[in-house]
């Protein structure tokens, strides 16, 4: 008789044990970040292996920055302009501080009776990309990602369309002397700080000085040397 | 070859099980933590998991089953990734999404009719892996199934008649497969898995 009852009583609690474990198990894996405009930053940095920074002394740079766009359209990097001066100058006093001296222009070199071979010319370049798609979100994005594998396969429960535009600064550092010598650019060193448009001037401003300082902070094999 | 030798294992168990009516089924919380290679792609701890497990004893202290589980991490870190050329900085989102599928083989200590019962055990079967790394507005995937094993360490606790609270401790590796999504060749992935829950003994749940 006490068995009967102690089974009774065990089958009253196990269906809510048993779903509440498989509702915390479930439940737990949503995983909202909260993510902002900041968070979708990248600063990609390549350099050439075989190539020995502590060669270079000295640099060139124009002061401008030039647009990548389809020029039979109006350029969308238009509100942009307005950055120049800081990246220009970011960019400068990054060189500058690991040792690499600026010259004024070409002429310099000669004038100085400069090797060419110490040189590198830096190129500075900006443009958007536009990304458009549908998303679907099975159980209200529960799976914290996995979903994505499968969305073929399963009804969506919601989903949406999305569309947003990442602005790029490319900043190239090409070896002016074999450039020259070879009649090819070889870029030595390539620099690229993305991030979604949208973002308030003053946050832009802010990403912007963030992330091109990240780019020289991760590269630490570039330096003048002695 | 392999899934030959899969098939030959669920019938020489199914065979040797049917002649005892002892079945154990089970449902738990698994919490896992990476280790190795895979904890340096996140080292957060899983807590969202869960298994079904059921096996069959073959006597007092043997027994033989399957389980099918599963893990997820997830991880936001901000750490710059080096790579041979180059590196790359920027907010991450890193997954992990782990699908053990195993036939297992158990010994248990002491009596059936014992409320405290150690046992350990050997899983063997697939993993199915799935991986994910979101960095700024780019999204990198990689999953692989993988051949495994997970050796593991348990206690049965009698609450009432036939039902236990369980709980093991399984260190889970997951062989070699496909290609890391960094592009290096070792694509192994392993991690302790701590599991929690209760099991019915005869009858499925």
């Amino acid at each position: 008789m006490e068995t009967i009852r102690r089974r009774a009583g065990f089958r009253k609690w196990i269906v809510p044990v048993v779903a509440l474990t498989l509702v915390l198990g479930v439940s737990a894996c949503y995983e909202d970040y909260n993510l902002g405009y900041q968070d979708y930053d990248t600063a990609l940095s390549l350099y050439d292996k075989d190539v020995s920074f502590s060669k270079f002394k000295y640099f060139l740079m124009r002061d401008s920055i030039v647009h990548f766009y389809d020029t039979t359209k109006t350029d969308p990097l238009t509100g942009a302009r307005k950055y120049d001066k800081q990246v220009l100058s970011l960019v400068a006093s990054n060189f500058i501080a690991r040792g690499y001296e600026r010259l004024a222009d070409t002429s310099e070199i000669g004038i100085r009776g400069i090797d060419r071979d110490s040189v590198f010319a830096v190129l500075i370049g900006q443009f958007t990309s536009e990304f458009t798609g549908y998303y679907y979100s099975y159980y209200g994005g529960y799976w914290g990602g996995w979903y994505g594998w499968y969305y073929p396969y399963y009804p969506p429960a919601y989903g949406g369309t999305y569309e947003y535009s990442t602005g790029t600064t490319l900043i190239d550092m090409v070896d002016f002397g074999r450039t020259t010598s070879e009649r090819q650019i070889r870029s030595v060193w390539l620099g690229t700080v993305t991030g979604l448009e949208g973002d308030t001037p003053a946050s832009v401003q802010t990403r912007l000085s963030s992330n091109i300082n990240q780019l020289f902070i991760q590269s630490p094999y570039m330096n003048a040397g002695q | 070859m392999r899934i030959l030798a899969i098939v030959a294992a669920v019938v020489l168990l199914t065979t040797a099980a049917s002649a005892q009516k002892q079945l154990l089924s089970g449902l738990t919380w698994n919490i896992g933590f990476p280790s190795g290679r895979m904890g340096n792609f996140l080292e957060e701890t899983s807590l969202s998991g869960f298994g079904v497990e059921f096996q069959r004893f073959t006597s007092d202290n043997v027994s033989f089953g399957g389980s099918f589980s599963w893990n997820v991490w997830s991880e936001l870190t901000g750490n710059t990734i080096q790579f041979d050329n180059g590196a790359v900085t920027g907010t991450q989102v890193r997954y992990v999404n782990s699908f053990p599928l195993f036939l297992n083989a158990h010994y248990y200590l002491g009596h059936k009719a014992d409320d405290f019962r150690p046992f350990f055990g050997l899983n063997v079967g697939t993993y199915y892996i799935l991986q994910r790394l979101e960095i700024g507005v780019y999204a990198f995937d990689n999953d692989n199934w993988h051949f495994g094993m997970a050796p593991e360490a348990g206690l049965l606790i009698g609450i009432s008649r036939g039902t236990y609270l369980t709980g093991t401790v399984r260190y889970n590796y997951a062989f070699d497969s496909g290609t890391a999504l960094g592009g290096k060749d070792d694509n192994s992935f392993s991690y302790w898995g701590v599991n929690v829950g209760i099991s019915w003994m005869q009858g499925w749940f």
